[in-house]
C-alpha cells in the first residue's frame, strides 16, 4: 500500500469512527442535549440539571426551595417540611452557581408554589454572571436562563459538535443503555438523609477523623487555588440583587445563610490567602447591607453553632454534615 | 495554542499545511510559514512575542557581524554582547523573583527587614528556554567558526520561531534545520513523510492524552497534600510522576517530529527509551538528548571539557548539570536536582576510569540506575523543599508512623490511573519506543492509525499543557 492511499485511510476511518460515536451518542442522548426540547418527568437522563429540573415540575405544591451548591446537599428536606408542615425541595446541585440557581428559581416560580427561598450563599457562587455550558447545552433548560446570557448559535453548534464526541458522552450513553430506569423524582438532595440519627447525640458522622483530615487537605488545595481565587463579578452581583429584588416582589421570603468553612481549613485560608479572606468578609457585608425587605440574611461564617470541627459536623473542608445543615437552619425555617 | 486542542488540529493545522503546499515559489512558502509560526505564538502572547522577534533579529545580525568582523577582539565583543542581552532577558524574566525571594530570605535570617528586593509580578515568555538557547547556539558556532553565517534573515527567522519546536523543543540546531528551509524539495508534498508525519504526531498525542493526561489526576492531588499521604500512596506519587513526565514530554517531542515530518522538516530524535537505561550516563544520553548535547557542545566543552584533567573534568560536569537543572525552572529544587544528577555522573565516570563494575548484574544495575532516576524526578516534581524531603521520608519509610492505605486516590480517576500506569510500565521497559517502530504504510497501521486518533480526539475535551511548557 502506498503512503498517500494509508494516510486517506486513516483519515476515512477516523471520520467513520467519529461520526459513528457522533450518531450513537446523538440518539442516545444521555446528557439531554439535543432531544429534550421541554421537561418531561419519564426522561431518563444523566443531566443533573435537568434532573433537578424534573424534580420541580413533580412537586407543583411545593412552598420551600433551598437552594445551594454541593454544601446544602446534606441539608434534609424532610425535616423542614415535618418542622414547618410544608412541602420543601432541596434543589442544591454540586457546582451550581448564581445562574443555575437562578434558573431552578424561575422553574420553581414558575411551576410551584414557593413562598419561602433558603439560599446558601457561597463566594464562588458570584464569580461569573455566565451560565455552566452544560445547563446551556440543555434545550428545555435554557429559557429559564437570564436573559444576558450568551446565546450565540455558533458557540451552541460547536459545543454540540464536540459534545458528541466527547468520551465522557459515550461513557455516559454506555451507562445510560445499563441504567434506564427512571430518575427518582425525590424531593431532592438530601431527602434520603435519616435527619433523626443527624441529630442524636451518638452521631459520628460519616467518615473517620483520618479521611476528613484527607479530604481537609484536598478540598483547601482546590479551593484556594482555584475556586476561591478569583475575584466576585460585578455583573453577577448586580443579578443576584436584581433577583432578590424580583422575588421580594413576588412576596416571596428569602433566607440567605452564609455557611463556614471547616475550622481548619478557615484557619488556613486567613493565614495564607488574607486577600481572599478579606474579599469573602466584604461580601459577607454587602450581603448584611442589602437593604430589601423580606429577606434575611444569617451569619455563620465564623462557625456553625457548637461545631467541635469533627467528623460529626464536616466531611471535609468545605462541605458540612447533615447535623450543621440542621444547626444552621434550625432557628430560621 | 496546545497541539492537543481542537483549534490547532482542525483550524491552525490544516491552514497552515494548505498554505504551506499551495503557495506558489518557495520564498512565499517560506514567509508564509514564518507568519504561521509568529500567529502560533501570538495566540499565547500579542505583546512577548516581541521577545522573541527581538532574540531572532539581534542573533541575527551579530552572527553576521562576526563573520565579517576582522579582528578576535571584535568578534569576542559582539558575541559577549549577544550572550549577555539573551541571558540577560532569559535571567529577568525566568530567574528575577527567585533571586529576589533568595536575597529576601537571607535578609530575614539575618534581621534585615523583610522585601528587601520586591518581587516583580512577572509573566514568562512561553518558550523562551528553549528559543534562546537556539537562536545563541547559531552565533556561538559563527564565534567558533564551526559555521558560517550562513542563512538569510527569513530562514533564520523561519529556523527560530518554527512552530512546532518554538514552546518546548527539541533544541533543534540550525545546521540541521535552516539548510532544510532553503531546500526547494522541502516544500513538494511527500506521502511518505507526511504518513510518517501523522504516525509520529498521533503517537504522540496517544502517549500524552491516553497516559500522561490520566497518571497527572491521581500525581497532582498526591503531591500537593504529601503530608497527608501514605507512604504506598507516596511511592506511587513517585512511579506515576516518572512516568507521567517521560509520557508527556515525549509525546510532545514526537508530535513536534511528526508536525515537522509533515512539511518534510527532519528534527533529531529526543528521546530513546530512558527507563531503560543501566546508568546514569546512558540515562543522559537517552533523555532530552537535544539538551544533553547542547550543554555537552555549548556548555561542558566551553568550561574545558575533559581537556584540563580529573578534577576540572569532575567540576566542569557538576557545573553543566546544576546550570542545566536551573534551566528547567527558577526553583532551587531544580538546582539540587541538576546537582544530584552530576554528582551521580562523576561518581560513575570516577569508577569507570578505574575499571571498576559497582553492580555486575545487569538487571540490578538497571533496577539500581531507576531507582536514581525515580529520587531525581522527586526533587524535580516538588514545589519546595519540605514536600520534596518529606516525600522521600515517606518512600524511604522514614517517616514515624508507616501508612499503606490508598485513601487519598481520587475514587473516580483511580481505575484509570492504574490502566495507565500498567501500560505505560509495559511501554517504557518492554516496547519499542516510536523511533524504533518501523510504521510503514499498511492497511492495519493505517487502521491502527484512524482508530488511535478518534480516541485521542474523543478525550482531547480534557485538554491539560505540557509539563515542559513551564520551563
Amino acid at each position: 500500500m502506498n503512503a498517500l492511499k494509508a494516510i486517506i485511510l486513516a483519515g476515512g476511518l477516523t471520520v467513520i469512527l467519529l461520526l459513528g460515536v457522533a450518531t450513537f451518542n446523538y440518539n442516545i442522548d444521555p446528557m439531554c442535549f439535543y432531544q429534550c426540547e421541554k421537561v418531561e418527568l419519564g426522561k431518563t437522563t444523566l443531566n443533573t440539571y435537568y434532573q433537578v429540573a424534573q424534580k420541580i415540575f413533580a412537586h407543583p405544591k411545593a412552598e420551600i426551595v433551598i437552594l445551594g451548591s454541593s454544601r446544602g446537599q446534606t441539608t434534609p428536606p424532610l425535616w423542614i417540611e415535618k418542622e414547618t408542615g410544608h412541602q420543601t425541595l432541596n434543589l442544591s446541585m454540586g457546582g451550581a452557581e448564581l445562574s443555575a440557581k437562578m434558573a431552578f428559581l424561575n422553574i420553581a416560580i414558575e411551576q410551584t408554589k414557593v413562598k419561602k427561598v433558603l439560599w446558601f450563599a457561597d463566594y464562588f457562587e458570584l464569580l461569573s454572571e455566565l451560565a455552566d455550558v452544560k445547563i446551556k447545552s440543555t434545550p428545555a433548560l435554557r429559557s429559564y436562563l437570564a436573559t444576558d446570557q450568551d446565546h450565540s448559535k455558533l458557540s451552541h453548534i460547536l459545543s454540540d459538535i464536540i459534545g458528541l464526541i466527547d468520551h465522557n458522552t459515550l461513557e455516559a450513553s454506555f451507562y445510560s443503555l445499563e441504567h434506564s430506569s427512571q430518575s427518582q423524582l425525590d424531593q431532592g438532595t438530601g431527602s434520603g438523609l435519616d435527619f433523626d440519627r443527624c441529630q442524636s447525640e451518638n452521631y459520628q458522622g460519616e467518615k473517620s477523623n483520618r479521611e476528613m483530615e484527607k479530604e481537609i487537605g484536598f478540598s483547601y488545595d482546590t479551593y484556594s487555588r482555584k475556586i476561591l481565587r478569583p475575584e466576585q463579578s460585578k455583573k453577577a452581583w448586580i443579578q443576584f440583587v436584581n433577583k432578590l429584588e424580583f422575588l421580594n416582589s413576588k412576596n416571596i421570603d428569602v433566607v440567605i445563610i452564609i455557611p463556614p468553612y471547616n475550622p481548619i481549613f478557615s484557619s488556613r485560608l486567613a493565614n495564607q490567602y488574607p486577600e481572599i479572606f478579606a474579599r469573602h468578609r466584604k461580601w459577607i457585608d454587602d450581603l448584611k447591607n442589602l437593604k430589601i425587605s423580606r429577606i434575611k440574611v444569617v451569619d455563620y461564617f465564623n462557625s456553625i453553632p457548637n461545631d467541635d470541627g469533627t467528623p460529626r459536623y464536616w466531611n471535609d473542608g468545605v462541605h458540612f454534615t447533615c447535623r450543621g445543615a440542621i444547626e444552621m437552619l434550625k432557628h430560621e425555617i | 495554542m496546545l497541539f492537543n486542542s481542537y483549534i490547532f488540529i482542525f483550524v491552525f493545522l490544516p491552514i497552515t499545511l494548505l498554505g504551506f503546499y499551495l503557495i506558489p515559489k518557495r520564498q512565499n512558502q517560506l514567509l508564509f510559514l514564518l507568519i504561521a509560526s509568529i500567529a502560533f505564538y501570538c495566540y499565547w502572547s500579542t505583546r512577548l512575542v516581541f521577545f522573541l522577534l527581538f532574540t531572532v533579529v539581534l542573533d541575527f545580525y551579530i552572527a553576521r557581524a562576526i563573520f565579517n568582523s576582522e579582528t578576535k577582539f571584535k568578534k569576542r565583543l559582539l558575541l559577549i554582547i549577544s550572550i549577555c542581552t539573551n541571558l540577560t532577558i532569559l535571567g529577568f524574566f525566568k530567574y528575577y523573583n527567585l533571586f529576589a525571594d533568595s536575597i529576601n530570605s537571607i535578609a530575614a535570617f539575618s534581621g534585615i527587614n523583610h522585601g528587601l528586593v520586591p518581587i516583580l509580578n512577572l509573566v514568562l515568555p512561553i518558550g523562551i528556554s528553549f528559543y534562546t538557547f537556539q537562536s545563541m547556539s547559531y552565533v556561538i558556532d559563527v564565534y567558533r567558526n564551526t559555521s558560517d553565517a550562513h542563512a538569510n534573515l527569513l530562514s533564520f527567522a523561519g529556523y527560530v520561531t518554527l512552530f512546532p519546536h518554538q514552546i518546548s523543543g527539541p533544541l533543534v540546531r540550525h545546521n540541521k534545520i535552516i539548510p532544510q528551509l532553503e531546500n526547494a524539495e522541502t516544500y513538494k508534498f511527500q506521502a511518505d513523510n507526511f504518513w510518517q508525519g501523522c504516525y509520529f504526531f498521533i503517537f504522540g498525542l496517544s502517549k500524552k492524552i491516553l497516559l500522561a493526561d490520566l497518571l497527572s489526576l491521581i500525581v497532582a492531588p498526591l503531591v500537593t497534600n504529601m503530608a497527608l499521604s501514605s507512604n504506598l500512596e507516596a511511592f506511587l506519587a513517585m512511579i506515576g510522576y516518572t512516568m507521567q513526565l517521560y509520557f508527556d514530554f515525549s509525546g510532545y517531542s514526537d508530535m513536534a517530529v511528526g508536525l515537522g515530518l509533515m512539511m518534510n522538516i527532519k528534527f533529531p530524535q529526543n528521546f530513546n527509551s530512558p527507563y531503560k537505561s543501566t546508568s546514569i550516563t546512558d540515562f543522559w544520553r537517552r533523555w532530552h538528548i537535544s539538551l544533553s548535547t547542547w550543554l555537552r557542545d555549548y556548555l561542558y566543552i566551553s568550561l574545558g571539557g575533559n581537556r584540563d584533567g580529573k578534577f576540572e573534568t569532575y567540576r566542569n560536569i557538576l557545573l553543566t548539570m546544576t546550570i542545566g537543572g536551573l534551566w528547567h525552572g527558577a526553583s532551587w529544587t531544580f538546582v539540587v536536582w541538576g546537582f544530584f544528577n552530576g554528582l551521580m555522573l562523576i561518581v560513575e565516570r570516577f569508577f569507570r576510569n578505574r575499571n571498576f563494575v559497582l553492580i555486575k548484574n545487569s538487571g540490578l544495575r538497571w533496577a539500581f540506575t531507576f531507582g536514581l532516576v525515580n529520587i531525581g524526578w522527586v526533587f524535580f516534581r516538588s514545589p519546595d523543599f519540605s514536600t520534596c524531603f518529606l516525600w522521600l521520608k515517606k518512600i524511604f519509610l522514614f517517616n514515624s508512623k508507616l501508612t499503606w492505605d490508598l485513601v487519598s486516590l481520587p475514587e473516580r480517576y483511580k481505575d484509570r490511573f492504574f490502566i495507565a500506569l500498567g501500560a505505560a510500565i509495559v511501554i517504557a521497559f518492554f516496547s519499542k519506543n516510536t523511533w524504533e517502530i518501523k510504521f510503514k504504510p499498511s492497511i492495519t497501521h493505517a487502521l491502527i492509525l484512524g482508530s488511535l486518533f478518534a480516541l485521542c480526539l474523543m478525550y482531547m475535551g480534557d485538554e491539560s499543557p505540557f509539563l515542559y511548557f513551564q520551563f
